[in-house]
């Protein structure tokens, strides 16, 4: 064995998880590089076990890789015990800085300084003013860059929308460009103004950009041979995906407006995807991922049928976004060959008047219902999760949430006693709200540190039940989210001052140092405030108003004012309100 | 019952993957090969499939065994595997197991061989005379809550080098069992790269191999 090959197993063997460097997994893609007219390398700016459970990336990675003129590798974010140099592609060990793209995707805000340190590592200039012909085009996409104006300066472009709808079509430009002998700015030129591409350094105003996305999921790329990690990742489970988008319109989620109009795929081509998927990675679980999979037309039959294919074979069917009614339950107790004992609920608010305000179509009855029921079914352990500081909220509403949380466990002893065997256990979890773009609560005032300190207190104090645990996040990070999700372009140069001062891994909590974003602020003497706790005005021109994602800007003003009105909108799979996410063409 | 050898090697990147995401890909690879795996019974059901010894991480093999119980006699199972299985792992031998047969792969371990490479070697003949003088060869064996000293010498096999590379035969099983680099560590500094030659069984001080 060569000398160098020892050092570098030996300095493997010293991480954490050595496996997550080696590539080589099932279903890898193996191409002769130098045969390949355009390399693109897929990068995500967190650690391996979560990029590998991502869908998106399966997606790209697969729909790339089927075109015989492309070759797309990957590359993740190496854990803080691992530095290499350069940064490598797991499939052919190519250093990154000889691909013709580098194409992140950030689903996060806080993976920021992660998509630094990994162009960084992989020595290719982090501002995009400075990169050359030698340098990869570097973009990005997921649902972050729909305010793509906070990481402008580090990218060449975005694709904004769904990725598998301008991607190809970006990379054969490329290669045609490529074999011309094109420059790059050249071909920024090309691609600019296309649907869904948009190049920071050519932005021009009152231009807008409107994403692109998949009007037909029957006919769009699905990764029937998706890679099967040889580690343990975050999900080791087949994946298809019943519906894309969501038709409840809960008015603090993003997800739910960015990805309009509802679509669904047809039991059939899901049917299909599924058999081959299982077949090919050999998984015991396969996921059904969507939004709110109990939306899905026809929920039961579907799953009735995917059963008859699945228990034969010892897979299991997991259901990642139920909601608990009678319905969804007859389908768990059926679905799940080893009992889980715990459900998760997600009332978001805890008094009916706020969950009015927020549209989270979701009644106390309803709520109490379906833990009964789970009780019933032999659940011990529900799981609730709420959010502080959403608009509108008062003190009274905090309180209602532990409240609710007590009236869960005494539905528990409504249970004649022999059904009780076990003490129930209700985990109580409350995140801080984080007001996003696109959605009807894009202009809000965040809560303070302090506001949301108070709230917890609040929350903490009422409950005077021993089964109720209680666990809330921490709000700065969350406030930081919100001050990259709504800033403008110079925010930039805080993210780069925070990766200079060494921040990584910011949205785990344990690597997450404020001091050194305190301090990023001060020295770039940008406010955090400003962009954080001020309410900012209907008519004031926000940093992402140049992106239309479909959802028009009345329509989420008037949800706004609805909001505050306490009046509610129906879900708009059977009763249109006119977003103008579907016509948007 | 059905019960299927693997013969297996395990070598270049997949020295990083540890036993229990072996056993994973393992029950992929099975499962994506069609094979007809019997499962346990209860309420969590598992694939019966067994290791005759896991390797450390970091080192290669040569001479691994699983036995994996099927649902009817399988043919072929070896190639069927080979198409399944990531780059490093490769099925060298498989059969089913006569009815006569025991299939108690770990229970039959007494002894494996090893051999290592070391970054930059020196005086490795020296090193190793030296501490094979010794009458005993004590280590400190540290578990959860206590510390004790063991007299490894009875587990040595042998030690030998032909200048480059360390070569041994120490115990192995759930018996007695002595970790490679326990010796390596007393030999010499720093890193060294093990590969785990051939498992063995012993039959009236004679050792061959695990199954005929
Ligand atoms: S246009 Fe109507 S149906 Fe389409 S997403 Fe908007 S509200 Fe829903």
């Amino acid at each position: 064995m060569k000398r160098d090959c020892m050092t570098e197993k030996k300095i493997l063997l010293q991480t954490e998880k050595p496996g997550r460097y080696i590539g080589n997994e099932i279903n890898i893609s193996k191409k002769n590089p130098r045969e390949a007219a355009v390399r693109f390398a897929f990068c995500f700016p967190d650690v391996y076990e979560v990029g590998m459970s991502h869908l998106g990336m399966q997606i790209i990675y697969s729909m790339l890789n089927a075109e015989s003129g492309f070759y797309c590798e990957r590359a993740f974010m190496p854990w803080t015990d691992y530095r290499p140099d350069p940064l490598c592609s797991l499939e052919t060990d190519s250093p990154l800085g000889v691909f013709d793209f580098l194409g992140f995707t950030m689903q996060y805000e806080l993976g920021a300084t992660n998509a630094l340190e990994m162009l960084s590592m992989a020595h290719v200039p982090l501002l995009a003013s400075d990169r050359d012909d030698k340098n990869p085009l570097v973009c990005a996409g997921g649902p972050c860059v729909c305010n793509p104006e906070p990481l402008a300066d580090f990218f060449d472009f975005f694709y904004i929308g769904e990725a598998e709808t301008v991607l190809v079509n970006i990379l054969s430009l490329y290669a045609e460009h490529k074999k011309n002998g094109g420059k790059r700015r050249e071909f920024l030129h090309k691609i600019n103004g296309l649907d869904g591409v948009y190049v920071p350094s050519l932005k021009k105003e009152g231009a807008v950009v409107k994403k692109v996305y998949a009007a037909d999921l029957d006919a769009a790329h699905f990764p029937c041979k998706p890679l099967v990690p040889l580690i343990e990742a975050v999900h080791n489970r087949a994946v298809v995906e019943l519906a894309r988008g969501c038709a409840r319109g809960c008015r603090f989620c993003q997800a739910g407006y960015i990805y309009r109009p509802m679509r669904e795929r047809s039991p059939d081509t899901l049917f299909a995807q599924a058999a081959n998927i299982l077949d090919c990675t050999g998984y015991e679980e396969i996921s059904l991922a969507s939004l709110s999979a109990s939306d899905y037309s026809n929920f039961l039959p579907f799953a009735d049928r995917l059963l008859e294919y699945t228990q034969p074979r010892r897979v299991n069917i997991s259901l990642p976004s139920l909601r608990a009614n009678a319905e969804s339950l007859a389908v768990l107790e059926k679905t799940q060959r080893v009992r889980k004992s715990s459900l998760t609920v997600a009332p978001e608010a805890g008094s009916q008047r706020l969950r009015d305000a927020i549209n989270k179509n979701l009644t106390e009855d309803e709520i109490l219902d379906g833990c009964r029921m789970a009780f019933e079914s032999g659940f011990d352990k529900i799981k609730l999760y709420f959010m502080s500081g959403l608009p509108t909220e008062t003190d009274a509403d905090c309180i209602e949430i532990a409240r609710l949380s007590e009236k869960i466990v005494d539905q528990y002893y409504t249970l004649p006693k022999e059904k009780r065997r076990r003490q129930v256990s209700v985990n109580v979890s409350v995140s801080c709200f984080v007001p996003k773009p696109h959605t009807p609560f894009e202009r809000e005032a965040q809560a303070t540190a302090e506001q949301f300190a108070h709230k917890h207190r609040l929350i903490k104090n009422a409950i005077r039940k021993k089964q109720i645990a209680f666990k809330y996040h921490d709000a700065e990070a969350s406030i930081l989210e919100g001050i990259i999700a709504r800033g403008g372009r110079e925010l930039g140069r805080v993210i780069l001052r925070a990766w200079e001062l060494g921040a990584r891994f910011d949205g785990w909590t344990e690597k997450f140092d404020p001091a050194v974003w305190r301090r990023a602020f001060d020295e770039t003497g940008i406010d955090p405030v400003y962009f954080a706790h001020r309410a900012r005005g209907p008519d004031k021109p926000q940093p992402w108003d140049f992106v239309d994602m479909g959802v028009g800007k009345i329509f989420l003003a008037g949800e706004r004012e609805k909001a505050y009105a306490g009046i509610t909108t129906p879900d708009c799979k059977n009763n249109c309100s006119n977003c103008g996410a579907c016509f948007n063409e | 019952m059905n019960n299927l050898l693997l013969r297996f090697s395990k070598t270049d990147r997949m020295v990083f993957i540890g036993h229990l995401d072996l056993l994973k890909v393992f029950q992929t690879a099975v499962r994506r090969a069609g094979l007809a795996a019997a499962y346990s019974k209860g309420f969590n059901p598992h694939m019966l499939l067994t290791f005759a010894l896991p390797l450390p991480l970091g080192a290669a093999g040569y001479d691994e065994h699983a036995l994996l119980v099927t649902e009817r006699g399988e043919t072929d199972a070896a190639a069927r595997l080979n198409r399944a299985m990531p780059d490093g792992l490769k099925i060298t031998e498989s059969r089913m197991l006569d009815e006569n047969e025991k299939p108690n792969a770990a229970a039959r371990v007494a002894a494996a061989d090893y051999s290592a490479e070391i970054i930059a070697p020196q005086n490795l003949a020296e090193q190793i005379a030296k501490l094979l003088s010794s009458e005993k060869i004590l280590i400190e064996k540290k578990s959860k809550s206590k510390t004790e000293t063991a007299d490894i010498k009875p587990l040595i096999h042998y030690v030998k080098t032909d200048g480059e590379k360390i070569f041994m035969r120490l115990a192995a099983g759930s018996a007695k069992h002595l970790n490679p680099t326990s010796v390596l560590n007393l030999i010499c500094d720093g890193y060294a790269d093990v590969t785990r030659l051939r498992l063995l069984s012993e039959n009236r001080g004679e050792f061959g191999p695990l199954f005929l």
